[in-house]
């Protein structure tokens, strides 16, 4: 099954999207300066607050509109990285204020700068505090990547549609289709479990 | 730990075991019987498929509606007792064998595979396989053009299973609906749309028409039909009865003579210019 395939890499590519933005993110709308915080609560607000669907036929659709012709796993991925993403931004701006301010103080005592304080101090602890939240959004995003579906037969869900369209036979096909996410979700909570332990040693 | 994933696996067994335990093949003998006895029909229809299933407005039209009504008006004596529930291709035959529909009157092309599993009224009308094309192309005119290209089809439809056996050197994209399909090639993603040519001439006919035509032939032209359960005869025989005296009795065309049959009538209602062209 090739679209199981997809599915991961679609997902796979997701979390490092996701990551990357909800990084990238909570960093402006944590940041001193008022742009950044304003551009970043724009797009989480714009992301966060529209259904994924509308932006996967948005990416596919609309965008030919000013001759951009994305193909559809881009489009689909993109798509759920800026919606997962924005979600991505609060989890980890709650986590980012919930590390104590003293920590900051002691670390610019110390002369580091701005970037490294964020990086090796504030960062760590604040992706510690976040992950079970990160995670559920992680989560969310491989179930999310059903959603594809709607331009195209690429992943899972979308070819498992396509099959039962002609063979006529939905039960057996739809259990498997479940099975396979329950299995993939299964795993990777599992994953993100063991990194939550991991970190645990660290303390808090 | 362990005790929460046994409990986990027990809730998954459990909801496995009735998911398949409800799937009984569908009790599909009586569907005359209860239509008759609730005094109203209830039929999967197309809402995205003119000349033969569309909306106008909030209404339900075209040539399978108004088949539909001499169906209801013959069988249960008013032409007006149905409750349309619009498919579209990949989901007709659950809303069939869910029995959330009585029976389908939904473009269903009669296939041999098909005949295994559901029932087929006599046929209500006939299409091939048709190609549709942004009006600018100029480089498709056949079916061989198509090899290589980009071609959208909607999943199930006789186009997909045309384009996989008669142009294997096509790339397919499979979208959902009509309205996907036409964006997709409006928008340059697919150089063609396959589908059923009935359809794609009564898109041509609409508005449509000014950005898109049609190129090619009808291929491999089949019958389609009122689709019921299988094991539901009694239904589809009641259809079967209505269509084959449609065929003989006269019926009042829309200036008011009584010179074509009422299927003809239908047909030259919504094809003026070539009623014959999709009758079965």
């Amino acid at each position: 099954m090739w679209g199981g395939l997809w599915t991961l890499e679609i997902t796979l590519t997701g979390i490092a999207g996701v990551l990357m933005v909800g990084i990238v993110g909570a960093a402006m709308r944590t940041s001193k300066s008022a742009l950044a915080r304003g551009l970043a609560t724009a797009f989480t607000e714009f992301f966060r607050n529209t259904p994924p669907l509308v932006w996967i036929y948005f990416f596919f659709f609309a965008l030919l509109g000013v001759g951009i012709k994305l193909p559809a796993v881009v489009a689909g991925t993109l798509a759920l990285v800026f919606y997962q993403g924005a979600i991505a931004i609060e989890i980890l701006r709650a986590g980012i204020e919930a590390v104590p301010s003293g920590q900051r103080e002691a670390a610019s005592a110390l002369g580091l700068s701005p970037f490294e304080q964020f990086r090796s101090i504030v960062l760590p602890q604040a992706f510690r505090i976040s992950l079970p939240a990160l995670g559920n959004n992680l989560i969310s995003l491989l179930k999310n990547t059903s959603l594809i579906s709607a331009i195209g037969t690429i992943e899972i869900t979308g070819i498992a549609n396509d099959i039962i369209a002609i063979r006529l036979s939905s039960a057996e096909l739809y259990l498997t289709l479940g099975a396979f996410y329950l299995v993939c979700v299964f795993i990777l909570s599992t994953i993100l479990r063991f990194t939550e332990r991991r970190l645990a040693r660290y303390g808090s | 730990m362990r005790i929460h994933s046994r409990v986990a696996l027990t809730i998954c067994a459990a909801f496995a075991l009735t998911t398949f335990g409800a799937q009984q093949p569908a009790r599909a003998d009586d569907t005359l019987a209860t239509i008759k006895s609730r005094g109203k029909m209830v039929v999967g229809v197309k809402a995205d498929y003119p000349p033969f299933g569309f909306l106008d407005g909030a209404h339900n039209v075209g040539i399978e509606i108004d088949v539909l009504h001499l169906v209801a008006k013959d069988l249960l004596g008013n032409p007006n007792a149905i409750e349309f529930v619009p498919v579209v291709s990949a989901n007709r035959f659950q809303y069939l064998n869910t029995e959330k529909v009585d029976f389908l009157m939904a473009t269903v092309t009669v296939t041999d595979a098909r005949k295994k599993v559901v029932e087929f009224a006599a046929p209500d009308m006939k299409s091939g396989s048709g190609i549709m094309i942004k009006r600018s192309n100029q480089e498709i005119h056949d079916a061989p053009d198509l090899a290589g290209k980009t071609v959208v089809v909607v999943p199930g439809s006789t186009g997909e299973a045309w384009m996989k056996k008669s142009n294997p050197t096509a790339k397919l994209l499979v979208l959902p609906q009509t309205a996907e399909a036409l964006s997709a090639v409006s928008g340059g993603r697919a150089d063609a749309f396959v589908q059923d040519s009935a359809l794609l001439i009564g898109l041509e006919a609409t508005l449509q028409g000014s950005l898109f035509k049609v190129v090619g032939k009808d291929y491999e032209p089949a019958p389609a039909a009122a689709t019921c359960r299988k094991g539901d005869t009694a239904m589809c025989d009641a259809i079967t009865k209505v269509l084959v005296k449609a065929q003989k009795t006269p019926c009042p065309d829309i200036s008011g003579n009584k010179t074509m049959t009422c299927l003809k009538a239908i047909y030259h209602k919504w094809i003026p210019s070539d009623p014959e062209r999709f009758m079965p």
